[in-house]
């Protein structure tokens, strides 16, 4: 039986080997990236400046502020939970109620995700910062569009991979909780920047349907709150806006925010309704008028806008990175952004801003965000390809590895073979030691064939024993040992000794290696802890965890754990 | 048996999702215990569906499950009196525990055993303790519980048997002069899924005139060589009772209802000699109990008169909601036949002994109500 928990989003050591990875990748982004920058910066010096451009205001806005969201998610990245929390606690939520199809595409992708966590984090760090400083250092010309064309390119496979289709499936599906998705924004915001030149567009009816495409997606969004299977125009303990409030003043997050959104879950029950009201007014009149071109109506209109986003932002939304894990500023920033760029469209009816010539640290510092993006890519490549998984899932499983020192407590127990086996007689062999039990129904065969699994991996050493203490008062003969041996397929595997013998010398072992057995009613399993020891040549404790695996040897779990093995034994050797 | 009257338990539990022909619920009568097996706790999960083994000895039902060991995969009740019973693997485990038992109580320690076949009659002992075993994938082992040697595997058995096609051999028993009987199930129409052992050795199928593919729900080892209750499937779904002596003696079939499907079945030899299976069938509503005999002459089935016990949320007879009585299905021969039905009710962790009335009209309270100390999610 199992004392494995779940998958632990802290967990100090995958925290120190994020950092750690971190630390190396800065070095290898600050040469690379420094090399590629000095020599745009050469080659530039020795090329004709290029021409001035006279960005339209609209598309600067966009430029800027995306550049600056993506800046600030890729920051959002280096938080410690990251490498665990992404794939748990943002990306299969966001599945949990959606298609098969769906759910398996992005239950492929945080398999992978978690099989390689630290490399996926880091890998998604250095790309969206490399795409904010790229959008933003990057004004004009091909540079500025490849920066978009690869922020759109990156936001699609958020989209779909991360968020699930912006959380499509996951009700209730409303403007105010983040629909479509910060990353449907991001994509929509880049493809708008990439289609565009940087220069006044040559034919501005092009130029117009952006306007008009959003203005559709807010009626669109104001449907959400009308339809949505959410309570918004339901008031007391039924209001979602209350209901959303509650649950956000429930996560770790700043006093004053908890207090804040304590105070919204308590005031939204009687002014829920209205409240939806005034959002569904906002937003159908904003697209209204963003679909009828009212430059006079949107001067005044977006202000409203702006107010009523930046207020469900800070009481629905939680500002987006007060609680949870956080991995973007959520979705009304991107609204705002969005909004008021198509304002300025409107109002320029396209027409480009100042003719300015491109500054001479741009393309250098574009160069260097590209150098970034092309490294957290490759990172995140190496997730896709790379086999087997890293030891990270099975310590944030375990709580992490307890160095251990002094004698491991000695036993003479009997194999399955009927032969007395004592700990000093495995010496100078490096001991891998687990208790378990013959006939349990869940985990024992599994951490099994995880064991086997890990001495194939080390090469089938024959310094190393690997040694099964029976954990079942009932089932404790050599012939329940053999039982469990040949069910599991594991006759052949030498140098495992799976280790027997009378309650009393039974319960000495559990004693001394602290492992607790007990019975937990009729029908029950034998319960009994699952840490695992290390024991060098010279018969001294080395380090332990608790052993804890997936729903199969071949799981991420499992392979995680098969790592972890592999790797302690090494260092014992 | 308990006097002149044979008694038969029927563990009724039908929220458990079971495939056709492995009701892993029911119960045996013995001459001295009569033994039930009943699926309590959350019937519909399989991590918190605990078996749990009730026997008798007395008239009194105490619960005998034994310990030390997930009982999710089932439990099955082997040998006269149920001298062993053989909790079946679950989960990610392949090995089947195997507890020797003494007067309805677990006796000893239990040892660790291959894997057996998911069915109530995959564990067979004769008096002397020598025991026959079908294993997961078709192997039929024989020898003392635990140290077994092969005598056949599902290859060798569909060879016999050609015209069967035989797809899976989950049942055993002794036929009589050390002979064996295999239970499977047939592909094919016109065989019953019956697989006999000749005197020599050889194997060879049983043919049952006007089945289709025929699956062996349950076998018994008897005096008169060894009995078998057997489904019927296709359009025309239906059971029987065989008499497996030294020729083949079929009873008259039930045929079952649209829906209608096997939830538990009890065997026991009634005082004439003759088999006995009570089979509960189940179909979303008050289902119906019925009785079907083996032996040297040909029977009819019989349906006895109460379909579900009042108050019994696990019956396989149909819901618990709406239940304001017992619903009589018709008046049966109940004590015509000389024998007890005994079922249970069960409610999550409480389990109620119930007895069929002589008129086979209520149920009756039969002893005190058992409550379980449930592990709910131990074993996951």
């Amino acid at each position: 039986m199992s004392g494995m928990g779940g998958l632990r989003l802290r967990s100090p050591e995958v925290t120190a080997r994020f950092v750690s990875a971190l630390g190396y990748e800065l070095a290898l982004l600050v040469l690379l990236g420094g090399l590629a920058a000095l020599v745009v910066w050469l080659l530039q010096r020795r090329t004709a400046p290029p021409p001035a451009s006279a960005e339209p205001p609209w598309r600067r806005s966009l430029r800027l502020g995306f550049g600056a969201l993506w800046v600030a998610a890729g920051l959002l990245q280096l938080q410690p939970a990251m490498p665990i929390g992404l794939s748990e606690s943002v990306v299969r939520p966001t599945v949990a109620s959606a298609p098969t199809w769906l759910a398996g595409l992005v239950g492929t992708a945080a398999d992978a995700w978690l099989r390689h966590p630290i490399l996926g984090a880091s890998g998604v760090v250095w790309v969206e910062l490399g795409l904010g400083v790229a959008l933003i250092a990057a004004r004009s010309g091909w540079p500025s569009r490849a920066a978009a064309t690869a922020s759109a390119a990156f936001a699609a496979v958020v989209l779909v991979l991360g968020s699930g289709f912006g959380g499509l499936f996951v009700a209730p599906y409303a403007f105010v909780f983040g629909a479509p998705g910060a990353s449907a924004l991001y994509l929509a915001a880049s493809v708008a920047i990439a289609m565009s030149t940087g220069e006044p567009p040559a034919r501005p009816r092009w130029g117009r349907l952006g306007p008009i495409g959003l203005g559709v997606a807010l009626l669109a969004m104001a449907a959400t709150q009308v339809a949505s299977t959410g309570g918004f125009f339901e008031g007391g303990d039924s209001s979602s806006f209350s209901a959303m409030a509650g649950e956000m003043a429930q996560l770790a997050q700043p006093a004053p925010m908890a207090a804040i959104e304590r105070w919204f879950a308590s005031a939204s029950k009687g002014i829920g309704p209205l409240l939806n009201i005034v959002i569904v007014i906002v937003l159908s009149s904003t697209g209204v008028a963003l679909i009828a071109r009212s430059g006079a109506i949107l001067r005044r209109l977006r202000w409203v806008f702006v107010a009523m986003a930046a207020s469900v932002w800070l009481l629905v939304q939680d500002l987006g990175v007060a609680g949870g894990v956080a991995t973007d500023l959520n979705s009304m920033p991107a609204w705002v952004l969005l909004v008021l760029a198509a304002s300025q469209a409107i109002e320029g009816d396209g027409a480009g801003g100042p003719r300015v010539v491109e500054a001479s640290w741009r393309r250098p510092v574009a160069s260097a965000a590209a150098v970034s993006v092309l490294m957290g890519g490759s990172l995140m490549l190496g997730v896709a390809v790379l086999p087997g998984a890293t030891a990270d899932a099975a310590l944030a499983i375990s709580g992490g590895v307890r160095p251990l020192s002094g004698p491991a407590p000695g036993f003479t127990l009997t194999d399955q073979r009927g032969r007395r086996v004592s700990l000093g007689s495995l010496r100078p062999k490096v001991v891998v030691l687990v208790f378990l039990d013959p006939v349990c129904t869940s985990e024992c065969p599994i951490q099994a064939q995880e064991l086997r699994l890990a001495a194939r991996r080390m090469g089938s050493p024959t310094d190393v024993a690997f040694v099964a203490v029976n954990a079942n008062p009932h089932y404790s003969s050599p012939a329940s040992s053999r039982a469990f041996i040949d069910a599991e397929g594991l006759a052949g595997w030498r140098q495992l000794h799976f280790l027997t013998g009378s309650a009393t010398e039974l319960r000495r072992v559990w004693s001394d290696y602290g492992v607790s057995v007990s019975r937990i009613g009729p029908g029950g399993m034998e319960l009994h802890a699952e840490p695992i020891f290390i024991i060098g040549r010279e018969g001294q404790l080395v380090s332990t965890w608790q052993l804890g695996s997936g729903e199969s040897p071949g799981s991420v779990e499992g392979q995680s754990t098969v790592s972890q093995v592999a790797a302690e034994v090494e260092r014992a050797r | 048996m308990r006097g002149r009257v044979g008694l038969l338990v029927m563990a009724v539990a039908a929220l458990v999702a079971q495939p056709a022909g492995a009701a892993l619920e029911g119960g045996t009568a013995g001459s001295d215990v009569a033994t039930a097996v009943v699926a309590t706790g959350r019937l519909t999960s399989i991590e918190d569906r605990f078996f749990q083994t009730f026997s008798s000895t007395g008239g009194e039902w105490r619960l005998s499950t034994p310990a030390g060991v997930a009982t999710n995969g089932g439990i099955v009740v082997a040998g006269p009196d149920a001298a062993a019973l053989a909790v079946l693997p679950s989960f990610a485990s392949h090995v089947t525990a195997l507890v020797p038992m003494q007067a309805g109580r677990p006796a000893g320690r239990g040892i660790a055993a291959a894997a057996l076949a998911a069915g109530p009659s995959s564990l067979a002992l004769d008096a002397s303790g020598q025991a026959v075993a079908a294993l997961r994938g078709g192997q039929i082992v024989r020898g003392r519980l635990g140290a077994w040697r092969a005598v056949a595997d599902l290859r060798s058995l569909a060879r016999s048997a050609p015209g069967c096609d035989l797809a899976s051999a989950e049942a055993v028993a002794e036929a009589g002069d050390g002979r064996l009987v295999v239970g499977g199930r047939c592909r094919r129409a016109g065989w019953s899924g019956l697989i006999l052992q000749g005197a020599g050795g050889q194997w060879g199928g049983v043919r049952a005139r006007g089945f289709a593919a025929g699956s062996v729900l349950m076998l018994r080892s008897e005096a008169h060589g060894a009995a078998a209750l057997v489904a019927s499937g296709g359009r025309d779904r239906r059971i029987a009772a065989a008499s497996l002596g030294r020729s083949v003696r079929w009873s008259r079939p039930l045929r079952m209802r649209a829906g209608e499907r096997v939830c538990s079945i009890a065997g026991g030899t009634l005082a004439t000699g003759r088999t006995a299976f009570v089979v509960a069938l189940c179909d979303g509503g008050a289902g119906r109990v019925a009785v079907l005999t083996a032996g040297p002459s040909r029977s009819r089935p019989a349906i006895l008169a109460a379909g579900r016990a009042k108050g019994a949320t696990a019956v396989g007879l149909g819901p618990a909601a709406g239940a304001a009585g017992d619903r009589i299905v018709r008046s049966g021969p109940l004590a015509s036949l000389g024998i007890s039905v005994e079922s249970f009710a069960v409610e999550g962790r409480r389990v109620r002994p119930l007895r069929l009335s002589a008129d086979g009209r209520r149920w009756l309270a039969d002893g005190a109500e058992v409550v379980l100390s449930l592990p709910y999610g131990s074993s996951s």
